[in-house]
């Protein structure tokens, strides 16, 4: 048994079993693969939201350092030339305890998220509906056109606007969205309809995330109190 | 639970490579991708590219330096002292002179380490003083970087930002000024990674500790100590009456694009040679680099033109000085106790602490009764300025300024050596 094959029965193999399960019971409940699927989605995304709220305020946390330090090397390079800008910038990364290489290992939950992907659509593609019948097939549902890959770049477009108010990053995002809509466009429904689901998902936690955000300080304790006076 | 139809086949080639192709897109494109893959691992995959390529870069140039550092290293015998001064040039004798002399008296041994030969036109070290000769620029500092000592004092300030790293075996680095300063007009990390700092003012200390509070580092020891070379001044100075039927105007710019100079050409100096007496001390560089204004000083009528090696003499002479932002102008101030004009664009802080800290000068602000600023724009009303200035009898405010900004005025050196007493006994 080579290498690769213990790594995948020790790592991928439970993964994927886990996905089983979750599949079956919906399949069991709502009787379609569609379900089954969207249901896949919903579970695997309620699993990693504690995950993904860490990820976010490192990130925050990280990127607020990161453009403290990115201030300074800028005004470093501004001021300064050859060796002796490559000296301070070297002092600004040690001010701000970076070293470039750390970022690198630092990406754990980068390589969960990616593996979590990996190992999903790997149970997708061996899943009989994915090989047969109407989900193996682009949707084709509106006239013609496939509908799942523009629902999923609708609910990506919003979710970009939703998350981010910078007009920049919002480009990027929405370019990201085309690119995405183009290597989708013609793929297997069951695909499309995964990562849609996970699209929609997306967009209701940035919903829900900035409707709590924008709640004005104190309402809801005075919602509370109301309730503890009417009771 | 068993769903008969659904057995496992051969997977979709299709499916997969559509699933390689999005993976790839993933990892690839550094940008937020908020909306398919979740929000947060946007940023992660930006760390990651960004570190990938930031790694490469730095190893690269962090190799060829070190590379460079190496070869000068190479072929040292490692030193060992109880304390280590370093003087990187002749200029910062007058620094370590009255420091060297309290230790001697103190009975603490010095190793005494210039980057320059001492010949016998240099004041002789006290007894108890280790003299030794190292190399001049990056040889000397591999030198130093290999040194044992509980203690190195030195002049020089970026230890471990550039060339001048810390050794792993000395305990302790203590800064020690060589001009009243306030940490603004010094290059970036002058006195972060200093153990000490021996602070001349209470100016400089503030600027510190706001510094350490800007960039989060751990506070360092800040010493009351003030400037051992204004003793050595103080000592030498020469002082006479002011002569009130034609007074002395000493005019001795710095050097540099924001000079008197360069800023308002030589017309001014005949103005006011029409009405003083006038020394116009030129600063050396301008005697190379630029000889036709050097000539054109040379050339001006009723004009002294002082070069003597030292401005002692110009200084004692003068009943006040006309300059830029240079360090004569407090030496002139506090030790001579004569009133000083500065005419100068507002300084450029491009890169320097002073940057960092906001604002203007601090000590400029604080000196502003003695030394008094004329803005650039106004240079044209000097000569009547210097009237004004000369009947007001700004000395008289003199002590109190200087009490209020340096420590320990004409003690230093003492002071100094009882500092280093104490660190020494707590090492």
């Amino acid at each position: 048994m080579s290498l690769i094959s213990i790594l995948d029965l020790l790592l991928l193999e439970p993964l994927e079993r886990i996905y089983g399960w979750i599949f079956d019971g919906v399949y069991d409940w709502a009787g379609t693969p569609e379900a089954a699927l969207v249901g896949l989605s919903i579970a695997l995304n309620l699993v990693l939201l504690p995950i993904y709220y860490q990820m976010e305020r490192a990130g925050r946390v990280s990127a607020n350092r990161q453009a403290a330090m990115d201030k300074e090397v800028a005004r470093m390079k501004a001021n300064f030339e050859g060796r002796e800008r490559y000296y301070y910038v070297k002092a600004v990364h040690r001010q701000f305890g970076y070293r470039p290489i750390s970022a690198v290992f630092r990406s754990g939950d980068l390589f969960l998220q990616i593996l979590v992907f990996a190992t999903v659509f790997r149970y997708i593609a061996d899943q009989p509906y994915a090989l047969d019948g109407p989900l193996s097939q682009p949707d084709g549902a509106l006239f013609g056109l496939n509908l799942l890959p523009i629902l999923m770049t609708l609910a990506s477009i919003a979710s970009a606007i939703v998350y981010d108010a910078d007009p920049k990053r919002r480009r990027q995002s929405f370019v990201l969205a085309a690119l995405f809509l183009v290597l989708l466009y013609a793929s297997p429904a069951a695909l499309v309809l995964y990562w849609t689901s996970n699209s929609v998902f997306s967009l209701l936690r940035n919903l829900i995330k900035r409707g709590l955000a924008s709640r004005p300080k104190g309402e809801l304790s005075e919602q509370l109190a109301r309730l503890a006076v009417q009771e | 639970m068993h769903h008969p139809e659904r057995t496992r086949r051969p997977r979709l080639h299709n499916l997969r490579a559509d699933a390689l192709l999005l993976g790839a897109v993933v990892v690839f494109f550094p940008t937020p991708a908020h909306a398919y893959i979740d929000p947060g691992t946007g940023s992660a995959l930006l760390y990651l590219v960004t570190g990938i390529a930031l790694s490469l870069y730095f190893g690269a140039r962090a190799l060829y330096y070190r590379i460079g550092e190496m070869v000068f290293r190479a072929g040292h015998e490692h030193e060992a002292c109880q304390l280590a001064v370093h003087s990187e040039d002749p200029r910062y004798e007058i620094t370590f002179l009255p420091v060297l002399r309290a230790l001697a008296d103190e009975g603490i041994t010095v190793s005494y380490f210039t980057m320059y030969e001492r010949d016998d036109s240099f004041e002789e070290l006290p007894e108890g003083t280790r003299h030794k000769v190292i190399a001049e620029g990056l040889r000397g500092y591999s030198y130093l970087n290999k040194l044992t000592a509980d203690i190195l004092l030195t002049t020089t300030p970026q230890l471990d930002v550039m060339v001048f790293r810390r050794s792993k075996r000395v305990k302790h680095y203590c800064y020690v000024p060589h001009a009243l300063g306030e940490s603004r007009y010094v290059r970036p990390y002058s006195y972060d990674y200093f153990d000490s700092v021996m602070c001349c003012g209470r100016t400089i200390k503030e600027n510190i500790r706001r510094i350490e509070a800007i960039r989060e580092s751990a506070p360092k020891t800040l010493l009351e100590t003030g400037i051992p070379h204004y003793d050595e001044l103080l000592k030498s100075a020469t002082k006479r009456e002011p002569e009130p039927s034609k007074p002395t105007i000493l005019i001795a710019p710095s050097w540099g694009p924001l000079s008197l100079f360069e800023c308002f050409g030589t017309g001014f100096v005949a103005a006011i040679a029409a009405k003083y007496n006038v020394i116009v001390r030129p600063h050396p560089q301008m005697r190379v680099s630029r000889t036709e204004l050097y000539e054109e000083i040379l050339g001006l009528e009723g004009v002294t033109v002082d070069t003597a090696r030292t401005p002692a003499t110009a200084l004692a002479s003068a009943d006040l000085l006309v300059s830029d932002l240079s360090g004569i102008m407090h030496e002139f101030a506090f030790i001579y106790e004569k009133p000083v004009i500065i005419a100068s664009h507002e300084s450029v802080h491009g890169g320097l602490e002073g940057e960092l800290l906001g604002g203007g000068s601090e000590l400029r602000e604080r000196c502003r009764s003695v030394i008094i600023p004329i803005p650039a724009e106004d240079i044209h009303t000097i000569v009547d300025r210097l009237g004004e200035i000369l009947a007001a009898d700004s000395q008289a405010k003199i002590p109190a300024v200087r009490d209020d900004l340096v420590y320990n005025f004409g003690n230093a050196g003492p002071v100094a050596a009882k500092q280093i007493k104490g660190l020494l006994e707590c090492l």
